[in-house]
């Protein structure tokens, strides 16, 4: 048995077994895989870069995508210490995901974009810090309605886009019928009715189908506003008010001239197509129709309607751009570094021309040159800016809850099932006991 | 003592992995650990997360007790979604279920072209959920659709387009009818796997007895068949109260609360509100729900195995 023994071990030093041959090769490996590391190491030691995860949906918007490219690219080149990266999602995620990232502890990005509901939001959470920093670095002044960005008095975020709602109308489709701006909300009716041709025209679009949760309620708010009115004052829902009622009257008359049952995404492709007259719809819509369109006359024949409802007012929405605290302070640094240099005068004003916005949010923000290219932009800086949390009062931490209220009574409506009245006095009730109940919780 | 010691000592040690009776046990720890980190945490999670209040940035989490189920108790949508979710499952059971009984009775049959007709039938059910939703939202679109055309062709006395997915009395029917043309197949080959395994010997002694095809099918294929029509029934229930992305894409739960079922509720409760403890109160009744199905689907089988034992 010894014998038998010692043999195998002499066999065993001669002939490597399987295992042995394993780990050698394993080992070998390892060595091979370790020598360029080792000879690359100083390389690496070199790289001091630091990495920004930018969180947005600009990436996926026409035009604007292209616009942050560009500006990013020209930091890209500026500098040799900071790489902005793209983070995100399209529009209808993002705003999800976002909270529900937010919500699990942790975002995919050192700064990102919000809305102005979604940013309150994310500021109680504990995801914004302080960017007054990068407001002095920049040497700009920021506009006063950057104001409900602040916590403490200092800018939590900063605004990135603002977008406000106007009435934007295809001038050709309206010098073909021989029609001029409206100027009244009589004559804006009256105008959709003859411009209505069943299938292969509409008068005007606004979204109202309940797969389009967000658009619908994000646009029906406006319709209010036309009136003058707000949705809630503080915590007190005001849904049977005169404002609202009147407001939503109209979108029920105006809905016998929409593309009823259509969302906005075909809507907007109908507009793009010269088959919907008018639109109510923000600022920053208007760049998907500049390349996004089958008819290359239609960003010229564009053009917004001077305000000519009650109290001129159109709801503004500040998007804002913000750090993440809760990300390395090297990429919080770099970050800010970024923002710092995106706001100087001369950058911001480029992006904003990139991005064929209007309303600046600094001083001096928007060229006299670059304003006098927009053909469709005087009705939008006509109005009178109205800020979300000033539309919907307390219930802006609850917006899509009151949307969910409102939405399915309105819905009713359309279908002629109700009368905008008595909708809307269940839908006050329900929003009075969804008051109760979140505001004394 | 001593002996006895003795013998443990000197008792032949079997392997774990020897011993017989633990083998059954260790192939299924795989699934199990997955099933309890994938499935069984979650549901617990669910669970604790009804008894809090959590409003992503507006509260912090705090306990509440039995607070989300006073509030989904007194909830009239809540109700709404309940009475919803089961005229869509019973409406969905009956016909996807009745329609695949059908088609498995005409594709047991012999007939020239059998083989492709099979294979057509399955198109349905292989088409993943989100292209056959973009399509049908496209054929039911009002001024667009190309069902609009049918429409008119069939009841040429219409003055204006129906509003299909927008119209309160339309839009149910027609998410019953999709989400049945979508999953009777899967129905319809189950049940004509069974049918092949009948022995054809059954039909000709019937026929030799004078049976005519219905009487055929009243007491040889019912019989053979109904076990797997209850599953079928349980499996179709559980589809339709699952049923998420045709109903979403489809109408998103509207026009008003028409079509909205238990999860597009514990969607928009969670992922449009962000109010997570409510979402996770009404996913708590919805799980509730399947499971009393799956109990009485249970009890039934176990009772016709008694009956069939006697």
């Amino acid at each position: 048995m010894a014998e038998q023994d010692n043999s195998n071990s002499a066999k065993n030093k001669n002939n490597v077994s399987r295992r042995d041959f394993l780990k050698m090769g394993a080992a070998a490996t390892a060595v091979a895989m370790g020598a360029p590391v080792r000879a690359s190491a100083p390389f690496f030691s070199r790289q001091t870069k630091t990495e920004v995860n930018f969180f947005t949906w600009f990436w996926t918007e026409p035009g604007r995508g292209a616009a942050w490219r560009t500006m990013i690219k020209k930091f890209h080149d500026s500098q040799s210490d900071i790489h902005i990266n793209e983070s995100g999602y399209g529009e209808n995620d993002y705003f999800k995901t976002i909270l529900l990232q937010a919500k699990s502890g942790k975002i995919d990005g050192d700064m990102y974009t919000e809305t102005p509901d979604g940013f309150l939001r994310m500021q109680k959470a504990g995801f914004t810090s302080s960017l007054e920093d990068v407001v002095k670095a920049a040497g700009v002044t920021v506009s006063k309605a950057q104001d409900m960005l602040r916590v403490k008095g200092e800018l939590n975020g900063l605004d990135i886009v603002t977008v406000r709602f106007g009435l934007l109308y295809n001038k050709a489709l309206y010098d073909k019928a021989g029609l001029s701006e409206p100027k009244s909300i009589d004559e804006w009716v009256a105008q959709c009715k003859t411009l209505t041709v069943k299938p292969n025209q509409y008068g005007t679009f606004s979204p109202h189908v309940a797969n389009d949760p967000f658009t619908t309620w994000f646009t029906l708010q406006q319709w209010a506003v036309l009136y003058d009115g707000v949705w809630a004052k503080g915590q007190t829902p005001l849904l049977t008010s005169d404002p609202v009622i009147k407001g939503l009257k109209l979108f029920k008359t105006m809905y016998d001239y929409m593309p009823q049952g259509t969302d906005a995404a075909t809507a907007n492709k109908l507009f793009a197509s010269d088959q919907i007259a008018t639109d109510m719809v923000v600022s920053a819509a208007v760049n998907q129709w500049k390349v996004n369109t089958d008819d290359p006359n239609l960003y010229g024949n564009l053009r917004s309607a001077k305000p000519f409802w009650p109290g001129n007012k159109a709801i503004t929405r500040i998007h804002p751009v913000c750090v993440n605290p809760q990300t390395d302070k090297a990429k919080q640094d770099a970050a800010k570094t970024f923002l710092a240099w995106l706001y100087k005068k001369e950058n911001y004003q480029q992006l904003i021309e990139l991005c064929l916005d209007v309303i600046p949010a600094i001083d001096g923000g928007l060229r006299p040159e670059y304003r006098a290219t927009l053909t469709w932009a005087d009705g939008f800086d006509a109005e009178t800016a109205i800020t979300v949390p000033d539309t919907l009062g307390d219930f802006v931490y609850y917006g899509d809850e009151l949307g969910q209220v409102v939405v399915p009574h309105f819905q009713d409506v359309l279908a002629g099932n109700a009368s905008v009245e008595d909708a809307m006095a269940a839908a006050q009730k329900e929003a009075e006991a969804l008051a109760a109940r979140v505001f004394t919780t | 003592m001593a002996a006895q010691t003795n013998t443990l000592v000197t008792a032949p040690r079997i392997p774990l992995m020897k011993r017989r009776d633990l083998f059954p046990y260790m192939l299924a720890l795989p699934i199990i650990i997955y099933e309890g980190i994938f499935v069984l945490i979650p549901i617990l999670q669910q669970i604790s997360s009804s008894f809090t209040s959590d409003i992503f940035g507006v509260t912090t989490v705090k306990f509440v007790g039995l607070a989300n189920y006073n509030r989904m108790l007194g909830d009239k949508n809540f109700w709404n979604s309940m009475h919803v979710t089961l005229v869509f499952m019973i409406a969905t059971l009956t016909i996807a279920v009745g329609a695949g009984l059908v088609a498995a009775l005409i594709l047991n049959q012999r007939f020239r072209g059998r083989s492709l007709a099979r294979a057509v039938m399955t198109l349905p059910w292989a088409l993943p959920d989100l292209p056959a939703a973009i399509i049908f939202y496209w054929i039911l679109n009002p001024n667009f659709g190309i069902i609009n055309v049918l429409a008119h062709l069939l009841l040429p006395w219409i003055q204006q387009n129906p509003k299909w997915l927008v119209d309160f009395n339309l839009a149910m029917p027609l998410v019953v009818a999709i989400s049945s043309w979508k999953a009777f197949p899967f129905y319809s080959l189950v049940i004509l796997s069974v049918m092949q395994g009948i022995p054809h010997e059954l039909y000709e002694a019937a026929k030799v007895d004078g049976a005519n095809s219905r009487q055929s099918f009243r007491h040889i294929t019912l019989p053979e068949i109904i076990p797997t029509l209850l599953l079928m029934g349980v499996l179709a229930c559980i589809f339709a109260f699952k049923q998420f992305v045709l109903i979403y894409m489809e109408t998103g739960g509207g026009p008003g609360r028409v079509t909205e079922t238990l999860v597009i509720a514990v969607y928009k409760a969670a992922f449009d509100s962000f109010d997570f403890s409510y979402g996770a109160t009404i996913g708590v009744a919805g799980f509730v729900m399947v499971f009393v199905i799956t109990l009485l689907f249970v009890y039934l089988q176990r009772r016709q195995a008694a009956e069939a034992a006697v």
